[in-house]
């Protein structure tokens, strides 16, 4: 005799109020566990999570969804709902799973240390608080004023790994070379918060916005420049659902339009084939597409390539939505698929604006052992190498 | 008539390249003494057709014969007008297109092609239309719904006056019932005030409608143009004069007292979607029985549909209709649990806008059979079902209300059932037997029964592959909810076609001609009646009822009622029947105008009647897709397979023809027989043949029949050469030279 | 079965410690979670009570975000919940602390109770036992491994070097060593039917307590923040000869040889 499942409104509700308010337009049509970049990797974690079915246990409100590797597996990466014909919010659909037990005080252990981090010290990578702005030392950034046009926002990878911190320099250095007026506040930041977010931890995020929100209002803050897709999103998106209004791009954007304005050239020659993988975060979730590959192309003696899956259906690098602190085996991250990709392709160079792929991406092609024959380069960096002869 | 043929041969399209056209010239001029015999590089240009013209002016040329391409292609070209026989004979689709140029058996056919042309020319008399006393142009609605009173308005509307009777009080039918209606116009997603009263009023106010309510039809006698109607209202019987008839008596829900397996009749909560209708046009939505206002709610969809025990079919409405009174109680209490238990939603074309608005209300849906109802202390239901899209089996919290949307039922499927049946009874094939309800709707005195034909759950007989609006009864048309479960906004549309059709038959029934398929024709059977023994075999067969009886078994012939597709006369076994442009001496001597080699020449003849719906349109596909096949076929068009005489089973077999292949339409389940029953009746004729033959010791394998459709044209070589195979095996017909 | 759990909420053990301006530690906006041991002891006795039947009640000190980590134990699977909360709790030592909860789980029906054998925060890891002494029954600390039947338990308990097996009579108090089990992540049904468990919330005084009877033992002088740490010395050279300044360097500098 099968076991019956009772059914429970209540837990439905409860759901729908922590803010899926989407998930009863989900009609079941099983499009997004098909476009799912799980699909595309074997393994325990492959076999168990089924987003349509995840949200049809939500909808039904019976037990399963919340199981650990279920709930925390989406990457965030928004294949399904860029697609889903009924306009499912999905990701909102999950964080908000996802909040019904965070909220209640319950992170799987390995993201615990992370949302502590960023509790004691405003950023996930437990780096120390007064150290946010080192990494600026020696380069003669401007301080955020009233006369600055922008805020330049560095994610806190950047302020604080090791790697990551190039990306930044190399940033402020386009930006001081294309003459935008920009400052920063570092110091005083604290981080975006767009993943503790997507993780469901709806309080801490909270606290981050407001405390992010009162330092910019306080300085004037107009236009932010950000240097990861995420903190873009955080800005532009998640921002003013508490009282953050501000005009956001991400660098790329800023840069490219400068360039077609004759205010950045490229004098120098890269004669290598480059490629791109588009960011989740800064294609598919904010549809910037085109500024990256127009200051690429832009670098005399560059043989540009797409990759088959580019643009809307550029495959993720499997480190959004938190996924970027879980332990996964060899063979099961799909971002290792990306370097599989651009090898086909013969590329030189792998390219991407985004710190969490740069780190996935460097991650994969030295698990793959292709360092040989591809390099992983932040756009910014690849730009940099270009600007002088 | 005193006839002067000229025959006109086009050498274009390759004709003139692939054959000796002056060979051909022969066959007219020498074999047949044919006094005008012509050829033009482009006979369907202006100056090829101006030559016949002038010819037919001046020269008096009054039968002409055309050597060219398919008489299915330019036929607005060579029209010649009603006082002139016009015939074609194919050489170019089903001679030069598939066979090989400049060769003598390509040659021989195209020349027994004339030949059978010139024989037939021979045989055709100019049919006179046949015209009854007192025909009408006025429309019979039977039945005041939606769909009636919509087929009352547009016939009136279109200048003919209509007569809607009525069995109930009022007018309305179904729609009076409604709280609501299913959106017909954007955005959708929102059920409309009822409409139905403004319709009403429009039927009754029209000068050219008569309106009958309380009345039912006692008879319809008669044929189209000339339906005598008697109707019986409140006692008194009142008799009308009806062009053609529209049949719009809707249909029923579902029994409901037979879903005790959902807790009908067993919980009080258990109610159906008419009741609940009811509830919501009552006022507020309350439990029966003890009246609690109902904060949630359990759709039960497909309740005795899509399921063998019950109905097998969906009955189309029933999701909308559900997700419609799911938003009445939404709009009642904005809090109220709503569950959708489902096979599938069918929320077709815009009704996807519904669907998507009670899902954003916030209703759950679930996807798989109910399992088990149950009742707790409080008369609330418990339901169990598989959830397939969890692969779980689930339980519910108790609901206040369940609601079982069931089927629809047509009216025309109570009643007693009367198997139409061959009363010839040594026969042990016999066709399908019409299957006829006693639904008391028309009473049609017709000698096939009092209702028209039903399909397989009751619904009335429409040619559903091929032609929905048509039934098996000509002039007579079924409309709406009792031809097909569908929606007001398909009743509509229904009507309003059921209303054309019924003004087409009325004013081609007035010309004397044919209504369909055969639009245009003038011809109907005549039957010589000294020689007709009452076998009774022609009016049992006619598909359509067309022939009623006499107390002696005499046929009484209906011309406006019949299709002119003459089974009954391949069914006469006397051959008492012809048309004046169709008989059956005509098709004998076509056969016997083909040329067929001595046996040393080694090569075969196949003769190959093919009907004119499927099978003549599949060979000209096969010849304009430029497959080949064997040379020795010889094509003799027939009207429907059905009007085979078996005569030409003979004649052809004693002229020495080796085989013989019957090409027609499919019947069975999905029939696609434009005269619905004509294949099927061949198929049955020739297993009488085949003992017939194995006495004459000619092997019954000579004789073979083959099904297609036009888009089997692929399989047309493979048929033909397949049966030439067959036939080398045999050898040569043994009569050959007798 | 009656299962006590005494919890204590803690500092999250990422959390900067920093001292205000009285020197005390400052408890602002720092987050607090459940004394990680203390979450082996609730899946301990949750695990009781699906195997024996019974209930688990929650026993805590704290102060009003105390509730919070009463209600995440009710999520994995306790049935009720006591918190005391009181201003005094502020200025209280082991000593008084003990004498606290002692009167607050004597008031409940007990055969077993549980914690976690050390805080994180204070690391003092003498509430249990001392609450054992106070209730008069005994107690086994960094327990590995407990196997009840009917009144006897079987326990073993981690030593250096190795574990030992102590066989005790209930009621009797033991505290969880990590290893001890797998704590389980709850179910949102769980957390929904959390927040309609029962939660009491008491003051010291309603333990039949007065401030005078909590005079502290022990009071603390000063906290001092650890001294930063320096930056390591790299050693340059091959194998060895970075050996011989190694050697040299722990002798001379660090004087540790």
């Amino acid at each position: 005799m099968e076991e019956i499942k009772s059914v429970s409104l209540e837990m439905k509700d409860y759901i729908v109020s922590s803010g899926a308010e989407t998930l009863s337009w989900c009609m079941q049509c099983g499009l997004c566990t098909n476009l799912c970049p799980w699909r595309l990797v074997p393994g325990e974690v492959s076999e168990a999570f089924n987003i349509r079915k995840m949200q049809r246990l939500g909808q039904l409100g019976l037990e399963g969804f919340e199981d650990e590797e279920i709930l925390f597996a989406c990457a965030t990466c928004g294949m399904c709902q860029s697609n889903c014909p009924r306009k499912v919010e999905i990701i909102n659909n999950v964080r908000s799973m996802r909040n019904t037990t965070v909220g209640a005080g319950f992170l799987p252990a390995h993201l615990r240390p992370i949302a502590g981090s960023i509790h004691a010290n405003g950023n996930p990578w437990s780096g120390e608080k007064e150290k946010r702005a080192e990494w600026q030392e020696g380069l003669d950034i401007p301080a955020f004023s009233e006369d600055t046009e922008y805020l330049l926002y560095v994610c806190c990878t950047s302020c604080y790994d090791t790697r990551s911190k190039k990306i930044a320099k190399s940033i402020v250095s386009l930006l001081k070379e294309a003459g935008v007026s920009f400052g920063v506040l570092t110091a005083e930041e604290n981080c975006c918060g767009e993943t503790i977010r997507k993780l469901g931890d709806e309080e801490l995020f909270q606290k981050l916005a407001e405390s992010n929100i009162k330092l910019f209002n306080s300085k004037g803050v107009k236009k932010i420049i950000t240097t990861s897709p995420h903190c873009l999103y955080a800005f532009k998106k998640d921002y003013p659902d508490y009282g953050g209004e501000y005009e956001v791009v991400h660098y790329s954007e800023v840069l490219s339009k400068l360039m077609k304005e004759g205010k950045l050239t490229f004098k120098g020659e890269v004669g290598k084939k480059v490629t791109f993988h588009d960011p989740c975060y800064l294609g598919r979730h904010n549809e910037v597409y085109d500024a990256p590959r127009e200051l690429i192309q832009a670098i005399p003696g560059v043989e540009f390539v797409e990759l088959e899956r580019n643009k809307s259906k550029s495959l993720c690098c499997a480190g959004g939505g938190g996924r970027v602190w879980a332990e996964v085996p060899m063979g099961q991250r799909f971002g290792e698929l990306r370097i599989t990709d651009a090898v086909e392709k013969q590329a030189d160079v792998l390219v991407t604006a985004c710190p969490y792929c740069i780190l996935m991406l460097d991650d994969a092609c030295a698990g793959l052992e292709k360092n040989d024959v591809l390099e992983v380069m932040e756009m910014s960096e690849l730009l940099c190498s270009a600007s002088k002869p | 008539m005193d006839k002067k043929t000229g025959v006109y041969i086009c050498s274009g399209c390759g004709i003139g390249d692939a054959l000796d056209i002056a060979a051909l010239s022969k066959v007219a001029t020498k074999e047949s003494k044919v006094p005008v015999c012509k050829t033009h590089a482009f006979l369907c240009g202006a100056e090829g057709v101006a030559q016949i013209k002038s010819d037919i002016e001046n020269e008096g040329v009054n039968t002409v014969v055309i050597a060219g391409c398919s008489s299915r292609v330019n036929y607005d070209v060579f029209d010649f007008g009603p006082s002139v026989i016009l015939e074609r004979a194919n050489i170019r689709e089903q001679v030069i297109w598939c066979h090989p140029a400049e060769d003598e058996d390509t040659q021989m056919m195209a020349e027994d092609n004339l030949r059978m042309s010139l024989a037939k020319a021979g045989h055709i008399e100019i049919p006179e239309g046949y015209h009854g006393e007192n025909m009408v142009k006025t429309i019979l609605v039977v039945g005041g719904g939606l769909t009636g009173i919509t087929a009352a308005i547009e016939g009136a509307k279109a200048g003919y006056k209509t007569v809607l009777v009525e069995k109930s009080p009022v007018l309305g039918g179904w729609m009076n019932n409604l709280f609501k209606q299913a959106p017909l116009k954007a955005p959708y997603s929102d059920p409309e005030e009822v409409d139905i009263a403004v319709r009403i009023q429009e039927v009754e106010a029209n000068p050219d409608v008569t309106v009958y309510t309380s009345a039912e039809i006692k008879e319809i006698a008669g044929a189209p143009g000339m339906f005598d109607v008697k109707i019986e209202q409140n006692g008194q019987e009142i008799n009308e004069r009806i062009g053609s008839v529209v049949l719009a008596t809707g249909a029923v829900p579902y029994d409901a007292s037979k879903l005790e397996h959902l807790g009908y009749g067993k919980y009080a909560n258990v109610i159906t979607s008419q009741a609940f209708e009811e509830l919501a046009k009552n006022g507020k939505i309350v439990r029966p029985g003890d009246g609690k206002e109902v904060q949630s709610i359990a759709f039960l969809q497909c309740a005795g549909s899509r399921d063998a025990e019950h109905l097998p079919y969906c009955s189309s409405v029933c999701c909308v209709e559900s997700l419609k009174q799911a938003t009445y109680l939404k709009e009642q209490n904005p809090e109220a649990a709503i569950y959708v238990f489902h096979k599938d939603i069918r929320t077709p074309g815009q009704y996807e806008k519904l669907y998507k608005r009670v899902q954003k209300d916030g209703a759950v849906f679930v996807r798989g059979d109910v399992t088990g109802i149950t009742e707790d202390d409080d008369k609330n239901l418990l339901i169990e079902a598989a959830d397939v899209l969890t692969g779980a089996t689930i339980g519910t919290e108790g609901v206040d209300l369940v609601v079982l949307a069931t089927g629809m039922v047509p009216t025309t499927a109570f009643g007693e059932s009367l198997d139409a049946k061959s009363e010839n009874e040594e026969k042990e094939e016999k066709p399908q037997g019409d299957t006829i309800i006693r639904s008391n709707l028309l009473n049609l005195a017709y000698r096939q029964g009092p209702e028209m034909p039903t399909l397989k759950y009751g619904f009335s007989d429409s040619h559903f592959v091929c032609f929905p609006y048509e039934t098996r009864r000509t002039g007579i048309y079924a409309a709406g909810s009792v031809r097909a479960p569908m929606d007001a906004l398909s009743s509509i549309e229904d009507a309003t076609g059921a209303a054309m059709k019924a003004i087409q038959c009325i004013e081609l029934s007035e010309l004397g001609s044919a209504v369909h398929p055969r639009v245009g024709d003038l011809s109907f059977p005549s039957f010589a009646m000294q020689r007709c023994t009452q076998c009774k075999r022609c009016t049992v067969e006619c598909p359509f009822g067309a022939i009623n009886e006499d107390d002696k078994f005499n046929p009484l012939p209906n011309p406006t009622r019949c299709r002119r597709c003459g089974i009954c006369m391949g069914a006469c076994p006397e051959r008492i029947i012809s048309f004046k442009n169709y008989s059956v001496p005509m098709i004998g001597n076509m056969i016997k105008a083909i040329e067929v080699p001595e046996e040393d020449e080694e090569k075969p003849r196949i003769v190959v009647f093919a009907c004119e719906n499927d099978a003549i349109p599949c060979l000209d596909m096969a010849g304009i897709n430029r497959l080949s096949y064997n040379a020795w076929v010889r094509v003799i068009p027939v009207r429907c397979l059905g009007s085979m005489s078996l005569v030409w089973i003979a004649d052809t077999l004693s002229k020495g023809i080796d085989g013989i292949l019957l090409l027609g339409c499919k019947h069975g389940d999905d029939y696609q027989c434009h005269f619905i029953k004509g294949s099927e009746l061949a198929e049955t004729r020739l297993s009488k043949v085949a003992e017939t033959l194995d006495r004459l010791s000619l092997e019954s394998e000579r004789v073979r029949m083959e099904q297609v459709s036009i888009m089997d044209y692929d399989q047309i070589p493979g048929i033909l050469d397949g049966f030439a195979e067959r036939l080398e095996e045999l050898g040569p017909n043994p009569y050959k030279g007798f | 079965m009656n299962i006590i759990v005494c919890i204590k909420q803690t500092f999250d053990t990422e959390a900067k410690i920093v001292l205000d301006g009285n020197g005390k530690i400052d408890p602002n906006g720092v987050n607090l979670i459940i004394n990680p041991y203390d979450e082996y002891a609730i899946e301990e006795g949750i695990r009781l009570k699906e195997k024996f039947g019974g209930d688990v009640t929650i026993v805590t000190m704290g102060g009003p975000r105390a509730q919070e980590a009463v209600r995440t134990a009710l999520a994995m699977g306790a049935d009720k919940g006591v918190v005391v909360n009181d201003p005094i709790l502020e200025g209280t030592d082991e000593w008084a602390n003990a004498e606290i909860l002692a009167k607050a789980v004597a008031q409940l029906p007990y055969d077993i109770i549980l914690s976690g054998r050390i805080a994180i925060d204070d690391g003092a890891s003498q509430i249990s036992v001392r609450l054992a002494e106070a209730l008069n029954i005994p107690s086994v600390t960094s327990v590995l491994k407990l196997e009840v039947a009917g009144t006897q338990v079987t326990a073993t308990r981690e030593i250096d070097g190795g574990t030992e097996t102590i066989e005790v009579a209930l009621p009797a108090v033991f505290t969880a060593q990590k290893g001890l089990n797998e704590p389980r992540y709850p179910s949102v049904a769980g957390i929904m039917k959390a927040k309609k468990k029962p939660l009491k919330s008491m003051a010291v005084a309603d333990l039949g307590l007065a401030a005078g009877d909590l005079a502290s033992k022990m009071s603390v002088q000063k906290y001092t923040l650890p001294t930063a740490r320096q930056a390591g010395q790299k050693i340059p050279g091959d194998a060895p000869q970075a050996a011989k300044e190694l050697a040299r360097l722990l002798h001379e500098e660090a004087k540790v040889l």
